[in-house]
């Protein structure tokens, strides 16, 4: 909760700044090295508007672009029952064509596998 | 640092933020979460950012340095808003572009629910004022310009999920930061002026308010967004039917040619290309007004807790929130003269702030920021205050 408490007030009221001499050193790119991803060479995301690769990834594609771009999707950290809530009130309120089961099922694991908890 | 470079650090610390620190900085947190820098670790956090941090065992553990965590800004949409999302359009300002005391047209954010109208005429465009009044009326944006007495006020509004990209776990919607706020200089007539013509019905207690934009889906017989007040709300004087926007006729991604501006309010309150406001007798049931829309618990819980529906409250007065819109975040000064002048805006709401303080010790003590007195209510008010840094290397503000 405190850690929490004080990254709102370092963001919200954002402002840094170095008090420096000009002597500082800049070895950046060697450290940053630690970070580096494991990535596939056969990662494709570009051509599916940023989706990772995935089961259901063709589903999430195809469904949800109907209405919005794919860019609301990938900001979200949904667990898979807000996912689920999510889809229900698409089909329910916004006009979404009921997926069938399997493919509803395929979407739910893909969003809450590449979109949920702890992003 | 490359944007993918930066991009990791942020999967890093998504991830888990503690381990993030011990992985990329050696940084092991102690019982409070406060992070210990130590050795390397320290040494290595220090290097990434250019400097050492004088305050080092004041900052919490698991947070990326700001200085990481800034996106590297890009001029999308307006004139250099982050675009979040492109269909529907929702767009943020970084917090250095907001420093204006009135916010230029170019830099106010932008948040659509649905397809914006492309027949934006003035001259053809009507309100019309129905539901529990005495008379119903349609107007014409002239005569809703010679016929009631025109206001000319500074009026801040703010979407409701402004700031909300920093909650974990994360919240459903747009991940705006900092910059979904804007205080334009907003003309128009008094919406209580209208509603006033029309004559309100002692039944009315909630207005309803419709726009001429559509839903995502195409279908015509469904609504992006209909939003209402308590009537009381509905009354106050500050709250305008605007036809220009710092002068001129509102962007078009503002609501041009009308708009309602409920300021102080979460901002989809202040409908955009307006064209109905119908009374009611009851609580207002339209689009993102029912479930868990604009809600917020009434009482304080656990991040991220289930909450009963009745446990439920509509979020209506925004809370208290200051943002540093200069210096830019970043900046660099010399050893020699180690002062800085920072300053921002503050507001609250319905309320006014009173008093305003900084931090550079990640908030161990605080500094009394000078803060003047909004234009007019609902203005946000202009901040400054000075500050002095004890020793070379990294402080956050």
């Amino acid at each position: 909760m405190s850690s929490r408490h004080w990254m709102f007030a370092a963001v919200f009221g954002t402002g840094l700044l170095l008090v420096a001499n000009h002597s500082a050193a800049e070895p950046k790119q060697a450290l940053l090295a630690f970070a580096d991803p494991v990535e596939s060479k056969d990662d494709d995301r570009h051509k599916w508007n940023g989706l990772p690769p995935g089961s259901g990834r063709e589903d999430v594609f195809y469904t949800c672009q109907t209405c919005h771009s794919l860019q609301i999707v990938k900001q979200q950290g949904l667990g898979r029952s807000s996912w689920d809530e999510t889809l229900t009130w698409m089909v329910e309120e916004q006009g979404l064509k009921e997926p069938d089961t399997q493919v509803r099922e395929r979407i739910l694991d893909y969003l809450a596998e590449h979109f949920g908890l702890g992003r | 640092m490359s944007d993918k470079k930066k991009a990791d650090i942020f999967e890093l610390y998504a991830q888990d933020p503690e381990q993030a620190d011990e992985i990329v900085f050696g940084r092991v947190s102690d019982e409070g979460r406060r992070g210990f820098l130590k050795g390397a670790g320290l040494a290595t956090m220090g290097a990434l950012l250019g400097a050492s941090i004088p305050f080092h065992r004041n900052m919490p553990s698991g947070l990326i340095p700001a200085a990481l965590a800034e996106n590297a800004f890009k001029i999308e949409g307006k004139d250099g808003l982050t675009v979040l999302n492109d269909r529907p359009v929702n767009a943020e300002t970084p917090a250095h572009l907001l420093d204006d005391d009135v916010t230029p047209s170019a830099r106010h954010f932008v948040r659509n629910n649905g397809i914006p109208p492309t027949n934006t005429n003035a001259k053809e465009w009507t309100l019309t004022i129905d539901g529990h009044v005495n008379k119903p009326l349609t107007l014409s944006i002239e005569q809703l310009r010679s016929e009631f007495e025109r206001m000319r006020l500074n009026l801040q509004i703010e979407c409701g999920g402004n700031g909300r990209a920093f909650f974990e776990p994360k919240a459903k919607g747009n991940q705006w930061t900092v910059g979904a706020v804007a205080c334009a200089e907003w003309t128009g007539v008094r919406l209580r002026d209208v509603l006033n013509r029309a004559g309100v019905k002692n039944s009315a207690i909630y207005t309803a308010h419709y726009g001429a934009d559509t839903h995502l889906s195409g279908d015509p017989a469904k609504l992006p967004i209909s939003r209402g007040v308590p009537i009381d709300k509905a009354m106050e004087e500050h709250n305008l039917i605007a036809f220009e926007m710092n002068g001129e006729p509102l962007h078009a991604m503002n609501g041009a040619p009308l708009r309602l501006v409920i300021p102080g309010w979460p901002g989809s309150f202040s409908h955009k290309w307006l064209n109905r406001i119908q009374l009611r007798d009851v609580v207002h049931d339209g689009p993102k007004m029912t479930g868990k829309a604009y809600r917020v618990p009434k009482h304080p819980v656990e991040p991220g807790a289930k909450v009963d529906e009745k446990d439920m409250m509509f979020i209506e007065s925004m809370p208290v929130k200051s943002l540093i819109t200069n210096p830019m975040s970043g900046v660099k000064i010399s050893v020699d003269n180690p002062v800085l002048d920072v300053r921002g805006h503050a507001w609250a709401g319905d309320n006014t702030v009173k008093e305003m303080y900084v931090s550079i010790d990640f908030g161990a003590s605080w500094v009394k920021a000078k803060l003047y007195r909004p234009k007019n209510r609902y203005a946000w008010q202009r901040w400054n205050a000075q500050v002095q840094f004890p020793s070379a290397g990294y402080y956050e503000v």
